[in-house]
């Protein structure tokens, strides 16, 4: 066997400083978070800070609504995610699976919404909510997503891919129509579960346009719209800004890596069945 | 356990193929039926039709005594093995085997007992906590068995399921399925391509084309009396030979070569197919009848398979080339697949003859024909003639 002339993989001289790109905002906003202002703003700026302040965190946690946008949050991206899993499974599988009167034409349909920018529906659906009386309310933020045509789309996709015959054997053994998408489609379809999981989660904690739009008041705002708040017309709390948008990613990086662990699981899985 | 009527059934898909076409079929109970013929004839449409996986155009099914055709596959207790074993990939073995009898509702002592008890039959007892991904093709294709199995249902049905495994594994389990039948005699339908499989694993066969059942009859008596020029065709292997020739006054004449046909029918005159079997051509040995009429032929090839050698040579007749010859040997390697030039109008012939003959291409040799074994077939239609006045009874004289 031939001497590796390098102790890792070459794909490591290219991925290392990749990464380090990739990480480098990160690190500078977890360290700015723990500055002063006029530490922020001195310029040249400075990236390693000479001392240490906790004054962003300190205007961040005072703040008495802040816990509560945190949890407003987490009830709008908690149940967007539920329901898209649940939703969009059932519609893609519908439409990878079952031939019905128009099913072309509605999935075509679906399809050409995801080219209708957002900023076109706004309005309506604002519109839609008012007559509702929802606006202002977490409602408000969650009907509207409660299904998604890109997760209706990506769940099509992998149920088409599944082998058919798996299914069939389901059939076979017992199972119902809802029985097989239960017992082996979705168990099959984890990892595509995980994608629309961590996309819908991250789309849905990160809107800012529509909660400007659809919330008023102050205990009602979800996180993007509460560090608005800490930028003003003429001043700047960078330093709170930065904590709070700590505080705002840190539920982003957990929920990807719990996805990926289904990504990696799920590449390795189907590398050994060959 | 239960027999299976199926009843003018025909399926066209919405493209309007017509897969299935007007097929009426009976499996006895306990039976092992085989449907065979080549790839796009119908036959595993017709076992899915069997299955419910496929809703009939028209027709009925009956399992046992019960009209099933309107039914759900799981209504229908039937088991089925794909070719590509279809597992659940994300279950272990155990789950596989247990999933059918869970759904049922059995319950778990029993679920427990009949799935340890079907893994020591199949040798699967190890393999029980593992994943599919993590099995060899001969492991799956037993797991696929098994979960088939132990559900014990009324009826087996089973599409082309050794065509994954590698030749010599696919010998074994052949041997090892016709086994298990004799063991659990289960009613049995079994899609193969392979008429080998056929053959070997069939009470009964069904030879399909174009979606229609062109013989229904034991293995040997296909082999023996083909109804029609397609299964004369399909069945055996090497293929039949064919060569069109004509009648007349109890002659049969292709080439160069005359034939007295014995005990012909009378007023069989005209043109015809006529078939000789390469196991009917045998090299003119003490023991082989001196009577029997003999062609002389210039050897192109010899294919020497250790026991046996297939010699092959050309007969000066133009060969049949008729679209039903053309469907039965067009996966086998067809007649004219297996011409060199494109311009050689002759019909090539083959010869299976012991091994020990020291043959070799070029050389020129006599060939006894067996007369009793000629079979004659219309050459418009590619039907069967009876041309013997006592058709079949001669044959089994000799057999």
């Amino acid at each position: 066997m031939r001497e590796r002339a390098l102790p890792f993989s070459p794909w490591h001289l290219l991925l290392a400083p990749a990464a380090i790109l990739f990480a480098l905002p990160f690190a500078w906003m977890v360290l700015s978070s723990f500055m002063s202002n006029a530490q922020i703003n001195h310029f040249p700026p400075t990236i390693i800070p000479d001392s240490l302040h906790v004054v962003g965190w300190d205007h961040v946690l005072r703040r008495a609504t802040f816990p509560s946008w945190f949890v407003n949050s987490m009830i709008v991206a908690s149940v967007t995610v539920v329901s898209n899993l649940v939703f969009c499974s059932l519609a893609g599988y519908a439409f990878a699976r079952l031939r019905f009167r128009g099913s072309s034409l509605l999935f075509a349909l679906i399809i050409a919404t995801l080219i209708i920018p957002f900023q076109l529906t706004m309005i309506p659906t604002f519109i839609v909510m008012e007559r509702l009386n929802l606006v202002d309310t977490l409602a408000a933020l969650i009907i509207p997503g409660l299904v998604t045509p890109l997760g209706v789309f990506l769940m099509r996709q992998f149920f088409v891919s599944l082998p058919r015959e798996v299914e069939e054997a389901a059939r076979i053994d017992g199972c119902s129509r809802l029985g097989v998408l239960l017992h082996v489609a979705i168990p099959l379809a984890r990892p595509a579960l995980a994608t629309l999981a961590a996309l819908t989660f991250l789309i849905s904690w990160n809107d800012l346009l529509w909660p400007v739009i659809a919330i008023n008041s102050d205990e009602t705002f979800t996180l993007p719209l509460g560090l608005t708040t800490f930028q003003g017309q003429h001043t700047q709390d960078w330093a709170a800004v930065m904590a709070g948008n700590v505080i705002t990613a840190v539920p982003v990086v957990v929920a990807f890596l719990l996805a990926q662990r289904t990504f990696i699981e799920s590449l390795t899985s189907s590398a050994v069945k060959g | 356990m239960a027999a299976i009527r199926i009843e003018r059934v025909t399926k066209v898909f919405d493209n309007k193929v017509t897969a299935v076409d007007d097929v009426s079929l009976e499996v006895g109970d306990g039976e092992f039926m085989v449907l065979v013929g080549p790839s796009g004839c119908g036959k595993s449409t017709l076992l899915r039709v069997i299955a419910g996986l496929e809703q009939v155009t028209r027709g009925r099914v009956l399992i046992g005594d019960d009209d099933v055709t309107g039914l759900d596959p799981a209504d229908r207790d039937v088991a089925m093995v794909f070719q590509s074993y279809a597992l659940y990939p994300h279950k272990t073995v155990r789950e596989n085997l247990a999933f059918g009898l869970r759904r049922r509702r059995v319950a778990s002592d029993e679920i427990r007992r009949r799935v340890d008890a079907m893994a020591d039959m199949l040798g699967l007892g190890v393999l029980l906590d593992r994943k599919p991904a993590a099995l060899s093709g001969g492991q799956r294709q037993r797991v696929a068995m098994g979960r088939a199995l132990v559900r014990e249902p009324r009826t087996f049905l089973m599409d082309e399921p050794l065509s994954n495994l590698d030749a010599k594994l696919r010998t074994s389990m052949r041997g090892e399925l016709a086994r298990l039948h004799e063991l659990l005699p289960t009613t049995t339908v079994y899609v193969t391509h392979d008429q080998i499989e056929a053959m070997t694993l069939g009470q009964r066969v069904a030879v399909l084309k174009d979606g229609r059942i062109q013989q229904c009859d034991a293995p040997q008596r296909l082999f023996d009396e083909p109804a029609n020029l397609f299964v004369g065709a399909f069945i055996g292997s090497p293929a039949m030979n064919l060569v069109e020739a004509t009648v007349a006054g109890g002659l049969v004449r292709f080439g160069q070569q005359e034939i007295q046909l014995e005990g012909v029918a009378p007023g069989l005159e005209g043109d015809v197919v006529l078939g000789i079997r390469p196991t009917s051509l045998s090299l003119p040995e003490p023991h082989v009848n001196a009577a029997w009429p003999r062609m002389s032929a210039r050897i192109d090839i010899v294919e020497a398979l250790g026991a046996e050698r297939n010699v092959l040579f050309t007969v000066d007749a133009p060969p049949v080339t008729t679209e039903d010859v053309r469907a039965a040997t067009g996966d086998a390697g067809g007649s004219d697949e297996g011409r060199l030039l494109a311009d050689d109008r002759r019909a090539r012939f083959t010869a299976r003859i012991h091994g020990q003959h020291p043959i070799v291409a070029g050389d020129t040799i006599e060939l006894a024909i067996d007369p009793s074994q000629l079979h004659l077939f219309e050459r418009g239609s590619g039907a069967a003639l009876a041309w013997r006045r006592s058709a079949g009874l001669e044959r089994r004289e000799r057999v």
